[in-house]
């Protein structure tokens, strides 16, 4: 075995592990209000998540990691999904009803819901027509 | 869909991270099939057959449920 080379488990836990600090460095510093910072410290994180794999002596990510992304991606859906079709209805009617006043925090999260479901959508059609 | 991977893999002596070398996955993946927690893909299937050198069906055992709803499908025609 090359000793340069990392086992694949140890490349797995490293990436993960820079994966998360590049997203909660990015958070703290923005709300720390050093938004430099925070983005170096993503593109640092990000950056050594790509050369982290090619050292790995062995797969480090397959096809298992796929299909539990895609079960992820379809529960996320999901929930978002219900959020959107019962929450956001029922929140609109409470709005015409003067029951609720829509904060800006809360017509984020609808207007994400909105083009998530939109892109969702989008991509639906243009795989139906390719396949 | 129950399988009899670890068995084969033991009569080859190979550990779990050998063998994922040896076709392509990670050791967890291998894991993963032998404690019945992961149906692999069609591309892997065939590369394990291809490997211990014997038939899907030696390695893969299809779900009863399923056998006898394509057996009475089969029937019915």
């Amino acid at each position: 075995m090359n000793r340069s080379l990392v086992a694949p488990t140890e490349v797995r836990r490293l990436i993960a592990t820079a994966a998360a600090l590049g997203g909660l460095g990015l958070a703290l510093f923005t709300v720390a209000e050093l938004p430099l910072v925070g983005v170096g410290v993503y593109v640092i994180a990000v950056g050594s998540t790509v050369v982290l794999q090619p050292l790995s002596d062995g797969t480090a990510f397959d096809e298992r990691d796929e299909a539990i992304a895609q079960v992820a991606a379809f529960w996320t859906l999901r929930v978002f999904g219900l959020v959107s079709a019962i929450v956001f209805p029922a929140l609109t009617v409470a709005w015409g009803l003067d029951a609720f006043q829509w904060q800006p925090w809360s017509a984020a999260v609808g207007l994400f819901a909105a083009v998530l479901f939109l892109t969702y959508v989008g991509f639906m059609l243009v795989l139906q027509r390719r396949t | 869909m129950e399988n009899n991977l670890e068995h084969l893999r033991d009569q080859h002596d190979l550990s779990q991270r050998e063998l994922a070398d040896m076709v392509g996955v990670t050791r967890q993946t291998i894991n993963a099939i032998e404690g019945d927690r992961y149906d692999p893909s069609v591309d892997l299937v065939f590369t394990l057959a291809r490997f211990f050198e014997c038939p899907v069906e030696d390695i893969f055992v299809p779900d009863v449920a399923l056998e006898s709803t394509i057996n009475e499908a089969k029937e019915t025609q």
